[in-house]
């Protein structure tokens, strides 16, 4: 009774995910009427498998420098000894998440663009025009994707952070390790759930990245999300774009289990 | 019709968890009458709480009847049942000040503000919480004790034909409680309401009601005043559960040469016996409590158990020893004197017993 | 603050991760600052440094919002559009959120994880197969749902934030509180009005807040499921930016910021230090 409402509309939810499996198994121009697996057989050539892979890549790598930046900031979060700074590192952490995608990336533009401010300060600098390409490719793409997950790493990880007490750092150091191998052996092995929780959900957001390829990365970079756009809006391919839809969900679906698998196995390393 | 009918009437109550696997209650029988507090005293997970939030309706019975004055409650909600309850963890609404609190219940009724307002006026003058300073006070404002108040307040101030207590004051101090206790006995006489009061704490529930009711696992074990309970333990559970107890095992029954009968238990003791304590056998327990015992640094004679002093303690004004007979066996014994002041520990020691104070139970 | 780290971490050390972190947390911020800061320039394109600092662009903006020729521009129109499924998004969320956080929270019935397991689907459900799924349906049905297809296709993605905030809320809240309403003559729904209601308002409104800013910012399913009549300012911003990219954008860019930062302000200032915002 109660769950009802929340049952409409996840039910809607899962009827999109119903028309998307039927449409990718229709012929193009006939998708409810036709039974075919030709949309699949065409995501097996190279060009679909490489923007599939290179999506993918895209996400590791935004996963792995994610999670490497969040970490100084979550290890400065949880030892401040003042309430207000980690207060004031989370908001301004949770910001570049919350704030309107496209907003930021007009920001993104104006510093990185042919002439931004960092092109513009670089010329006065070294005298050289347009030294830097940054924007409309790869790099562009890659620094957006990490500006608006650092909170989905950050967090995890300083919450695993939060549970290490200090006086087994002492006991550490006592012991006689120094500071490097005190993070090696003690802080690391401890916020690896923290870590690894962090790295796959911002793998998973990224994965279905399309706000940031699309303004960031011209038309340069080819995500799946933006494929399926250019399929299914301007190309009129729908079974093709809903194939690579449903590649994308069982991808999202994937990194869910994941995730549930590494609490699961944090959980019972607490224990 | 009886002239005075019971508040409560309780028959065959049970509840069963896990697909009937475990009794929580097990066909318990209890009687309430107006005017009377009953404890309800047994170890956690003894099904005590359970038994309470029957009652209550929070929880409904497996099989068994509840009825309170004389109607039938089972399948009635909480609110429709006249039962007041007062929470261990006191659940005082933390979102409303000390008289919105009390004034929950009787706004639930649809009283008028004005009555509502004389009657809150009314409990928190009747809990000694002066209404002028307390009534606009915030939970988060007020002591452990005058919390307690606030929640006894609000649960008297309805009326309710039973209060239902789940130690409310297990998170007070001792001293306390012992005053919460008296003066929540003294509310109740004075207004003759019927409670229930669950614990686990004997000596609360000794100190506070007119009869208790020991639970353990599920079932009802002795039911009797605080007095006749600690003296006359049907049980070695009842008799151990309510204090410091000497329990030993008779192994073989001798008739003595001079006619007395004697009770021969394990570590060797004799412990003479009357006809008038009932039929007595081999495999039974022979019970005494350590204040009817008298140590004695040498043989006394009349049948006093031997042994050597195990170890030696003062508490709040008595001497205890620990006097061990046998290999396993050891009985302790208590004075108001130091006794044995000369012994050491491993010296032999004499414990005499009062036949007449010991209690044979079979289990 | 630094006698924390005496025993054992060097002055260095803490310097570093310090150190580290503001230049990194100053690098995330970094593009929100610039929209900010040429929102200001006094010149006509977005060549840096400006030429000069103006508020001639909020002017240009507010002309927009308010001068004679805002119905052509549709500034006007797009912001109230937002606003509109915004508030409304979060009203659904509201209405079905809380009773499942409820039921979630004190029942425990057959299926209960499963319940919870499609709850948080949609917080890993890729936004652009929805918003096109939703578009094959919409057209399909032949029907014009007008703003209220929007409005579903955001109150998909608002509910588990919704319901996370208010989870919380509500897992804090003692059952035995309701319990004691109970006994004191309170019905069941009374009881959840006049003590679990009360006592989770403020992560139900932390949670709605985040649910509105969360629509009033939301590109993806919108730039599917957005038509001549219902035009969403996000929409409007990008067409914007693909025609004109005049420092106006940023301007009305710069109000978005100022909007956002404020919602997160008051949710921080809800919720206090639990951490737990998003």
């Amino acid at each position: 009774m109660l769950l009802l409402p929340a049952g409409l509309l996840i039910g809607l939810l899962l009827v999109c995910s119903f028309t998307v499996v039927r449409m990718s198994l229709g012929e193009r121009n006939a998708e409810w009427s036709t039974w075919s697996l030709h949309a699949y057989a065409q995501l097996a050539t190279a060009r679909n498998i490489g923007i599939i892979l290179d999506t993918i890549w895209m996400a590791l790598l935004s996963a792995a420098i994610t999670t490497i930046v969040a970490f100084p900031i979550a290890l400065f979060m949880t030892r401040t000894a003042s309430a207000l700074a980690r207060r004031v590192v989370l908001i301004c952490i949770l910001l570049p998440m919350i704030v309107s995608l496209l907003v930021q990336s007009f920001g993104w533009m104006a510093i990185l663009g042919p002439n931004g401010l960092l092109n513009q300060a670089v010329t006065a600098i070294t005298g050289i025009e347009q030294p830097l390409s940054l924007l409309f490719n790869r790099t562009g793409v890659l620094l957006g994707l990490v500006q608006t997950t650092v909170p989905l790493a950050v967090l995890p990880i300083a919450a695993a952070l939060r549970g290490i007490p200090l006086s087994l750092e002492e006991a550490a150091n006592v012991l006689g390790a120094n500071r490097l191998r005190t993070y090696r052996h003690v802080i690391l092995p401890l916020v690896w759930p923290g870590i690894a929780a962090g790295a796959i959900l911002v793998f998973g957001f990224n994965t279905g990245a399309f706000v940031v390829p699309l303004l960031l990365g011209g038309l340069k970079v080819t995500t799946i999300a933006v494929v399926i756009r250019d399929q299914m809006g301007s190309l009129f391919n729908w079974p093709l774009g809903a194939a690579l839809s449903v590649v994308l969900v069982l991808l999202a679906l994937g990194v869910q289990s994941l995730n549930r698998l590494v609490i699961r196995t944090g959980v019972e390393a607490e224990r | 019709m009886q002239a005075t009918q019971s508040v409560l009437e309780v028959r065959n109550l049970s509840r069963t968890f896990a697909r009937g696997l475990v009794k929580a209650v097990d066909n318990v029988d209890l009687d309430v009458q107006a005017g009377e507090i009953v404890s309800i005293l047994g170890p956690s997970g003894c099904g005590k709480t359970t038994m309470m939030r029957m009652i209550a309706g929070l929880e409904t019975p497996t099989s068994g009847e509840i009825r309170i004055l004389g109607k039938d409650v089972v399948g009635k909600p909480p609110y429709k049942r006249n039962v007041g309850l007062v929470f261990q963890s006191l659940a005082i609404f933390p979102h409303m000040s000390v008289q919105q609190n009390i004034a929950f219940g009787l706004r639930m009724q649809g009283l008028a503000a004005n009555v509502i307002e004389a009657k809150v006026r009314t409990a928190l003058d009747l809990v000694q919480l002066p209404p002028q300073t307390f009534a606009t006070r915030r939970p988060g404002e007020l002591s452990g004790g005058q919390l307690q108040r606030v929640a006894l307040a609000r649960t008297l101030v309805t009326e309710p034909a039973l209060v239902l207590f789940d130690e409310p004051m297990a998170a007070l101090d001792r001293r306390l409680r012992d005053y919460m206790a008296v003066e929540l006995r003294a509310i109740q006489k004075k207004l003759g309401i019927a409670a229930i009061y669950v614990t686990h704490d004997q000596e609360t529930a000794s100190a506070m009601s007119d009869r208790v009711v020991i639970l353990n696992a599920g079932k009802v074990i002795q039911v009797g005043s605080p007095a006749a309970i600690y003296d006359m333990p049907n049980s070695r559970f009842v008799a151990e559960f309510l204090g410091d107890t000497n329990v030993l095992r008779i192994e073989r029954l001798v008739d003595s040469d001079k006619g007395a009968l004697l009770a021969l238990t394990e570590g060797g003791a004799k412990i003479r016996y009357s006809a008038a304590q009932g039929p007595v056998s081999e495999g039974m327990y022979a019970i005494f409590r350590p204040e009817q015992t008298l140590v004695h640094a040498s043989d006394p004679g009349a049948g006093a158990l031997h042994g050597t002093i195990a170890s030696t303690q003062f508490r709040s004004g008595l001497y205890r020893w620990q006097i061990a007979l046998g290999h396993s066996n050891t009985i302790i014994a208590q004075s108001t004197e130091n006794r044995l002041g000369q012994c050491a520990v491993g010296d032999p020691a004499w414990v005499g017993v009062d036949p007449n104070k010991v209690r044979f139970v079979r289990q | 603050m630094s006698d924390h780290f005496a025993a054992g971490r060097s002055g260095f050390e803490w310097r570093l991760i310090k150190g580290l972190s503001i230049v990194l947390i100053a690098l995330f911020l970094a593009p929100i600052c610039m929209v900010l800061f040429v929102s200001f320039t006094a010149g006509t394109t977005l060549q840096f440094p400006p030429p000069g600092l103006s508020l001639r662009w909020y002017q240009d903006v507010w002309a927009m919002l308010a001068g004679p020729d805002a119905s052509i521009v549709r500034l006007r129109e797009s912001l109230l559009v937002s606003l509109e499924i915004a508030a409304l998004t979060a009203l659904v969320c509201v209405a079905v959120g809380v009773p499942a956080s409820y039921a979630l929270v004190r029942f425990r019935f057959w299926g209960r994880g499963l319940v919870e397991e499609l709850l948080g689907l949609p917080v890993v459900f890729p936004a652009v197969v929805l918003g096109i799924a939703l578009l094959v349906l919409v057209s399909a049905s032949g029907i014009d749902f007008g703003i209220f297809q929007i409005v579903a296709a955001h109150s998909i993605i608002g509910l588990p934030f919704l319901m996370r905030n208010c989870l919380a809320a509500m897992r804090g809240i003692d059952s035995m509180l309701e319990e004691a309403a109970k006994t004191l003559g309170a019905s069941a729904p009374r009881a959840f009005f006049e003590i679990v209601l009360p006592l989770a308002s403020g992560g139900i409104a932390s949670g709605a807040i985040l649910v509105f800013i969360l629509s009033f910012n939301e590109f993806t399913l919108s730039y599917f499921l957005y038509t001549v009549d219902v035009f969403p300012l996000s929409i409007w911003l990008f067409q914007q930016a693909n025609t004109s990219f005049s420092p106006a954008v940023f301007a009305v860019s710069s109000l978005i910021v100022v909007i956002n930062v404020a919602a997160v302000l008051i949710v921080d200032a809800v919720i206090g230090n639990r951490g737990s915002a998003v």
